[in-house]
């Protein structure tokens, strides 16, 4: 955990699911039966104009995106600078994405993952933990594989 | 295909303004502000008291009604902002240049004023402790500045189409370069090299020291007139159009499936179905450039490169002097100055007037843009003969 870090509003529209799952430590994302399409952040309805529900996510996915930021930071997060984030895309479907640091073991600190461990398409598991107290959020954990031949995204 | 009722060569910008641009400028934000609209106001030579209409940012600190008693401007019958910050500057006088056209006001002036060198004036560095909008999805994993958000996209966009390094150094020397000619900039007379730049400090990977904007205190402003008043030979709006992706939430546009076909895709297409002219035309570009990737991605968002070809357009020289497209000719934010694109339009106006400082021989169509990773807006200006 980190002291003083921006913390998000737990009270925005239709994020009831989301924050109820995180609290379990699980991860459920809004999901329409109509069309059998995910979604996130939160919304009122799906494109297709059907209702959406939160349902359980496998917690699996890919490495879609990531930086490492370098100082000057917010001072919460200067004593880990230079960190790695990642954008972690659930396997559920295309486009549902999420921001959060990026692990080797469930308990590290944000800034153990270095660049050169990092490739596009890897292969995470969501790890909800406690970013700052009483906030679950997940971070990922780079799942070890064997040196793949080709790119898996 | 033009749709409806366009406002081509309906309103002309009849007047350009603008302070110094620097760091710690001892004038206040609205004392910079005046200072600007009254050098424009003169440009267009007009009276203060025939200007009825003010468009700007909402970024901007100085309400209108104090310019409107600081300058005598007024009674005003239109005044708008435009949001999102980079994406606004060209929505603001496209807004301003339909007021114009619709006879809603007969003069308008669209401005920005920014004190921006001080640290604490940056705007991630007011992240307050509980986030109620959409950056509540990134801010707390430590994703916080601007910088960090168009890194992820520059990352992505390398994975998808190759390395692009190199096409960063030469857009940060190429706009040192034209920097370097233009006495008004803030990095006149500091030149920099390739090497300078890849020995550049990381912020954000891929992201180096070079490939930020400034940090500026400065000003500048337009003054739009209806065409029929500007005279013969004078620089008309030929096109406008705003931005937004579905699904696209601003700068941490991550949450959709294809984010690198951003909200420029959208405002691009609605303002090449506004003109008769097309990418071909264009001589001259101000692409909205707070960091370098987003010239490569508006290369292509725009129509100048195929995708993942703006690289190559790049090191081929494309955007120099020389080249099919100069881009960013006074600097623009990432040497002149950081005034959330605005100089980038007063630039344009200079182009097509034939008064920049690197001037582009015979330039009659140009094309200004705002921030690809925000809700957008763009403008085709072009000179009347």
């Amino acid at each position: 955990m980190i002291a003083d870090i921006p913390l998000p509003s737990r009270h925005g529209p239709f994020e009831q699911g989301l924050w109820a799952a995180l609290d379990r430590g699980e991860l459920a994302h809004q999901h329409c039966a109509a069309c059998d399409s995910w979604h996130f952040p939160p919304r009122w309805r799906c494109h297709c104009g059907g209702a959406l529900e939160y349902r359980p996510v496998s917690g699996k996915a890919h490495l879609w995106s990531w930086t490492q930021v370098h100082p000057p930071v917010l001072p919460a997060f200067a004593p880990f600078a230079p960190y790695v984030v990642g954008i972690a895309e659930l396997v559920e479907a295309p486009g549902l994405r999420m921001v959060g640091s990026l692990l080797i073991a469930a308990d590290d600190p944000i800034n153990r993952v270095q660049p050169a461990q990092l490739r596009i398409g890897m292969p995470l598991a969501a790890v909800v933990r406690e970013i700052a107290p009483g906030l679950p959020w997940p971070a990922w954990q780079i799942i070890e594989t064997e040196q793949p031949a080709g790119e898996a995204s | 295909m033009t749709q409806g009722v366009t406002i081509a060569g309906k309103v002309a910008i009849a007047g350009i303004g603008q302070t110094r641009f620097g760091k710690g400028l001892e004038p206040s934000e609205r004392e910079l502000a005046c200072m600007a609209i009254d050098a424009a106001i003169r440009d267009a030579g007009i009276a203060p008291g025939e200007v009825d209409g003010l468009a700007s940012y909402t970024l901007e600190a100085t309400p209108d009604f104090e310019l409107v008693r600081d300058l005598g401007l007024g009674p005003l019958h239109f005044f708008s902002q435009v949001g999102h910050g980079g994406g606004a500057g060209p929505g603001a006088v496209g807004q301003a240049a339909m007021a114009v056209a619709t006879g809603q006001a007969r003069a308008a002036v669209v401005w920005r004023s920014r004190k921006r060198s001080a640290a604490a004036s940056r705007v991630w560095a007011q992240t307050s402790t509980v986030l109620e909008d959409h950056w509540k999805w990134s801010r707390p994993s430590g994703l916080l500045r601007p910088v960090d958000e168009v890194a992820m996209l520059a990352q992505r966009y390398i994975h998808e189409h190759g390395a692009i390094a190199s096409a960063l150094a030469r857009i940060a020397v190429t706009l040192r370069d034209y920097a370097c000619a233009n006495p008004a900039a803030q990095m006149h007379g500091r030149p920099i090299t390739a090497a300078d730049y890849h020995a550049s400090r990381m912020v954000a990977d891929p992201l180096r020291l070079f490939d930020n904007c400034l940090e500026s205190d400065g000003a500048a402003a337009l003054v739009l007139l209806p065409a029929d008043r500007a005279g013969k030979d004078c620089v008309v709006v030929e096109a406008f159009a705003q931005g937004l992706v579905t699904g696209h939430q601003s700068m941490a546009d991550f949450h959709r499936p294809d984010p690198l076909k951003s909200s420029s895709h959208v405002t691009a297409a609605k303002l090449w179905s506004m003109t008769r002219f097309t990418p071909a035309d264009v001589q001259v570009a101000q692409f909205y450039d707070a960091f370098s990737p987003l010239i490569l991605f508006s290369l292509e968002a725009y129509g100048f490169a195929p995708s993942g070809a703006a690289a190559r357009f790049v090191e081929e020289g494309g955007i120099g002097p020389a080249g099919r497209l100069p881009c960013n000719t006074s600097g623009g934010s990432l040497s002149e100055a950081y005034l959330h694109g605005f100089n980038l339009i007063v630039e344009a106006v200079r182009q097509l007037r034939g008064q920049a400082s690197t001037q582009v021989a015979n330039a009659g169509l140009a094309l200004v843009t705002g921030c690809d990773a925000t809700p957008n807006s763009a403008l085709l200006l072009r000179r009347q003969a």
